[in-house]
């Protein structure tokens, strides 16, 4: 089942959550909601749920054809899960999940050993088996949200959304989590939709990123689009590293101080000015000029503790750089602390500024 | 091996130094624990041994007596009958409003937090005089009541609306702070799960707060049963028809009939003694409950 929201606007009391949003998240696709806190990506979601209403009349949201913008939360058959679990606490894991199944009416609602079946289904696709009889608070937390995930899938929902399911967890069991949610997701294929404010939970586990800052979307893509092909300067700046120039557009070169960078998209600008954005990995550090467009530079400090060495540079401009190479890369530039060296862009992102 | 024993032995002697660095010495702690237990001894357990002491002084026959008496009698069925109007009563507003404050946003809130709090803040007196005010026979509602042949003041109906204002603050007091700690994600999580908000209340909500409200019932069965001062202003003291216990324990007394007065006073002291068995039972359970909130 695909998921179409239009038009869709929140606010509570003066702050704006959500301006006019309009996504399209195909079918049985993993597909993440990133950006950070106070970006709307919670509140879309729960608005997709039906856990919130959008303030605006001509909103709408499609589960496939069928417009349940007016459906109650009742009835839209999502799967939801919180992301601090919200399991019932006085009541065992296999009544926990069993929940959403018994309080169906009477017609549709299957026999006892059915439910049982089901359970018990769940609890091996959970890897809990052992645990049916146990109380929420007797879980550990990655346990918890298994089970909060396992409830939320009972019903058979068209679509399953989780508001950061990893967020209360720690950094190791998250890691194991979320690899086996994307395992999960290949097996049972429902349309997902995951919030998160991690870019690294994002770029792994989903098919499709939606990155959302102050209540709009910047981008949607898949994780290599929206990480090497930023289309704004907040996506540019939020995902992975950066290294940001300010300067001018002049005769279709960009010109950042000592810096001149010549590129196909700014090409036909005239005099404006601009910002440019470059990734770590793609300014090349040597020792020795080496020929043009090459600017002068101190290296404040190494460090090398990681998979990759990660240079902090100085130019005489006072501009810090990052930089991160190799470790055979670096070795061969033979550079020390407080060495001089060279430095040239490879790769960069220019935004052209509206001209005043 | 030796290791660990060692870090254990270390840890061990740890403690036990602060301990030591944070507690009083002896001699303060036993001059605290003494004042505190003396306190008791002389102003709670001393009167309760008095009462039943006094209640049987005449012999068991006559406390049966003092019991079975037709005014005694009467006083006892009409303390039931307000209590068993009264504790439903509140069951319900307690939950609604607690409901109210603790679930939703709405404006007035915290007035309305503080209306509830009135009848602790009113003397119970006041509280008498306000309703005599209202439905007294020159009140301000009485007479209109009257003239449909319903009187109020110096009745069951004023006795019984008089306990309603002392007792309503304590079912929504206790609920209150139990429901706001325990939030609104698992009825959340109910309703996406496809539950009606019947369904959510009664297998989500009700059993989280169920210790809570066995708590606040409790108490305000308790207050119900013993309230003396509002009940005493609107009741007229007309014997066998509108004396609850307490007042009749007052009149009997002032009788000087002393066997009869404590003998119906054991009656409201042993009350109060189950009263705090369950009190302590369900507040040993509303803890487990906070501390599976806060996990």
């Amino acid at each position: 089942m695909s998921i179409k929201v239009e038009h869709i606007s929140k606010s509570f009391g003066t702050f704006k959550a959500l301006d006019d949003v309009s996504l399209t998240i195909p079918t049985n696709k993993l597909v993440a909601l990133l950006g950070p806190s106070g970006s709307g990506k919670t509140t879309l979601l729960r608005i997709i749920a039906g856990l919130e209403l959008p303030d605006n009349r001509d909103s709408a949201i499609y589960f496939d054809e069928e417009d349940v913008v007016d459906r109650k939360v009742t009835d839209r058959q999502v799967g939801f899960v919180f992301q601090h679990y919200a399991l019932f606490r006085h009541m065992t894991v296999f009544e926990n999940i069993a929940f959403g199944l018994k309080v169906q009416p009477k017609k549709v609602r299957p026999s006892m050993e059915e439910i049982k079946t089901r359970v018990d289904e769940l609890l091996g696709l959970i890897q809990l088996e052992g645990l049916a009889g146990r109380y929420p608070n007797q879980l550990s937390g990655g346990q918890r949200q298994r089970v909060a995930l396992a409830r939320a899938l009972a019903v058979e929902p068209k679509v399953l959304l989780l508001d950061e399911p990893f967020g209360a967890l720690d950094a190791k069991v998250r890691l194991e989590l979320r690899r086996w949610l994307r395992k999960l997701h290949e097996e049972i294929n429902v349309t997902s939709v995951f919030v998160t404010h991690d870019q690294e939970e994002a770029l792994e586990v989903a098919d499709y990123v939606v990155v959302m800052s102050n209540g709009k979307i910047e981008q949607m893509g898949t994780p290599e689009d929206v990480f090497h092909r930023p289309e704004t300067e907040f996506v540019m700046n939020f995902i992975g590293q950066v290294n940001q120039f300010h300067g001018r557009v002049e005769r279709g070169r960009g010109v950042f101080g000592k810096l001149v960078v010549e590129d196909d998209e700014i090409a036909g600008a005239e005099n404006a000015s601009a910002r440019m954005f470059v990734r770590p990995h793609e300014i090349k550090v040597t020792s020795r000029s080496s020929g043009n467009h090459e600017v002068p530079v101190t290296v404040l400090h190494v460090h090398k503790a990681g998979p990759r060495v990660r240079l902090e540079l100085q130019d005489d401009e006072n501009r810090t750089l990052q930089v991160d190479m190799s470790h055979d890369d670096f070795l061969m530039t033979e550079l020390g602390k407080n060495d001089k060296a060279y430095v040239s862009v490879q790769n960069s992102r220019i935004f052209i500024s509206e001209e005043v | 091996m030796t290791g660990t024993v060692t870090l254990q032995a270390k840890n061990k002697n740890r403690s036990i130094v602060q301990t030591e660095s944070t507690t009083e010495s002896p001699l303060v702690r036993w001059l605290l624990i003494g004042t505190a237990l003396v306190f008791l001894l002389l102003f709670l357990i001393l009167p309760l041994l008095i009462v039943f002491r006094e209640a049987f002084s005449g012999g068991i026959n006559l406390f049966f007596q003092a019991l079975t008496d037709p005014d005694a009698l009467a006083a006892i069925r009409l303390t039931l009958f307000t209590a068993a109007i009264v504790v439903p009563v509140n069951l319900v507003f307690g939950v609604c409003a607690a409901w109210a404050i603790s679930k939703f946003k709405f404006k007035g809130k915290s007035l309305l937090i503080t209306l509830i709090d009135l009848p602790f803040a009113v003397s119970p007196v006041i509280a008498g005089l306000i309703f005599i005010l209202i439905f007294g026979s020159r009140g301000w509602l009485g007479p209109w009541f009257l003239s449909h042949g319903i009187q109020i003041i110096f009745a069951t109906p004023g006795i019984v609306i008089a306990t309603l204002f002392v007792t309503f603050p304590f079912v929504a007091r206790e609920l209150i702070p139990l429901m706001q700690a325990q939030g609104t994600e698992e009825e959340q999580a109910a309703r996406v799960l496809g539950a009606s908000g019947w369904q959510t209340f009664s297998r989500v909500t009700l059993p989280n707060i169920k210790w809570g409200l066995i708590y606040g019932l409790i108490l305000c069965n308790a207050r119900a049963m013993g309230e003396f001062g509002a009940v005493s202003v609107v009741s007229g003291h007309i014997r066998g028809y509108t004396n609850t216990m307490p007042l009749h324990v007052e009149i009997l007394y002032n009788e000087y009939n002393f066997t009869a007065a404590f003998a119906i006073a054991s009656l409201l002291a042993v009350l109060a003694l189950v009263t705090l068995v369950i009190k302590s039972v369900a507040e040993v359970k509303i803890t487990g409950d906070q501390i599976q909130t806060k996990l």
